[in-house]
């Protein structure tokens, strides 16, 4: 984790824990983040569609300013305050030369040369999170390996369900009807919500919408899939529902990295 | 799921036999079935599983009662049950 200082137009500043991996980023603040990176990527692609970009430019800092107030869930207003004299025109309109870069840094930024870049710059450091977020490297599980993470000192366990047995017959290790069919419940939902509109017509609330939904489906999932070793899931619907929501706040801080590695071998097993 | 998929013992879950029906009144109910399943389908989504297991009663003395032996079934096992009936065994 590093530190860095933003000057604010009233002469404070601002400063920020800034992650340098994933293993430092909420999964719950990327989450927020990407919504926010999908209004702001939203709103240059139909601006570049209608040629009205240069006009609009200084908007776009808006949709910006947002997304990394929720990355770092600091007050939207303190993010407003932080000085970007320089990086705008005479007329207060934000400098085209310093949006092109922009665009292209966030396209082809290297993630190690955008941390020494940041530098006071509010668009260096929107770049950078976006690299950083998007700098999951996802490693292929091992045959017959469970998935085992450590959370808040605790051992977790995801079994993988497929064996390969002395004849070289390939089976299933015990994940219940349960546990399939609950897993698949959550798939169906996440599905639906993101199906509902295509995305050009999606408004703010929606984007929300799906936020929340994914947050809470890759919440749901895991308490579903993940348990502690002996552990076994309650029968009973209500229990259920309970068990659920009692695990979905306990790893309400769970980690980018550690969500990304569960959902990733969790989409092995499920397409292997 | 892919794993199961490929396996030809499980066929008939993932790919229950179609028919289309002999005449009119058949292929008309037939259809209506199709209709009246995805409407199912929409409302409880994969749970009717659930309910599809519970009337074979295979699981029963799993759990205290026949709902949670379902539940507690290993899912593979239920694929293959499930897959025999779709074949018409």
């Amino acid at each position: 984790m590093q530190t860095v200082k933003f000057g604010l137009v009233d002469g404070q500043k601002v400063t920020l824990d800034l992650p340098e991996t994933l293993e430092e980023v909420l999964f719950r603040r990327q989450v927020s983040f990407e919504m926010e990176y999908e209004k702001a990527r939203l709103f240059i692609s139909d601006k570049v569609k209608t040629h009205t970009l240069a006009e609009n430019r200084t908007q776009y800092l808006k949709y910006l300013c947002s997304a990394i107030s929720e990355f770092f869930e600091i007050d939207l207003n303190t993010i407003f305050k932080i000085d970007i004299k320089n990086s705008l025109d005479i007329d207060g309109e934000l400098e085209i030369s310093i949006l092109n870069k922009h665009i292209k840094d966030l396209a082809e930024g290297e993630l190690d040369d955008m941390l020494d870049q940041i530098d006071g710059s509010l668009m260096n450091l929107y770049s950078y999170i976006v690299r950083l977020t998007n700098d999951y490297k996802p490693v292929t599980p091992r045959t017959n390996e469970d998935f085992i993470f450590n959370y808040k000192g605790e051992d977790f366990i995801i079994p993988h369900t497929i064996r390969n047995l002395y004849n070289g017959k390939k089976v299933l290790t015990p994940v219940s009807v349960q546990q399939a069919v609950e897993t698949s419940q959550i798939r169906m939902y996440l599905n639906r919500q993101f199906d509902k509109k295509k995305d050009e017509n999606k408004t703010a609330d929606d984007h929300q919408q799906d936020a929340n939904f994914r947050l809470t489906a890759a919440l749901n999932e895991i308490s579903l899939m993940a348990l502690k070793r002996g552990e076994q899931l309650p029968l009973d619907d209500n229990e259920l529902d309970n068990f659920i929501a009692e695990r979905t706040e306990y790893f309400f801080d769970i980690d980018s990295k550690t969500t990304l590695d569960i959902l990733f071998f969790s989409i092995f097993l499920w397409h292997n | 799921m892919a794993q199961l998929n490929n396996n030809p013992e499980y066929n008939y879950f993932f790919n229950p036999p179609t028919s289309t029906g002999t005449n009119d009144s058949e292929r008309d109910m037939i259809s209506r079935m199709k209709a009246e399943n995805l409407k199912i389908f929409k409302r409880v989504g994969h749970r009717s599983i659930y309910t599809r297991l519970l009337e074979l009663n295979c699981f029963n003395g799993l759990a205290a009662t026949p709902l949670q032996s379902v539940k507690v079934a290993n899912f593979e096992e239920a694929v293959k049950i499930l897959s025999f009936k779709n074949a018409g065994a």
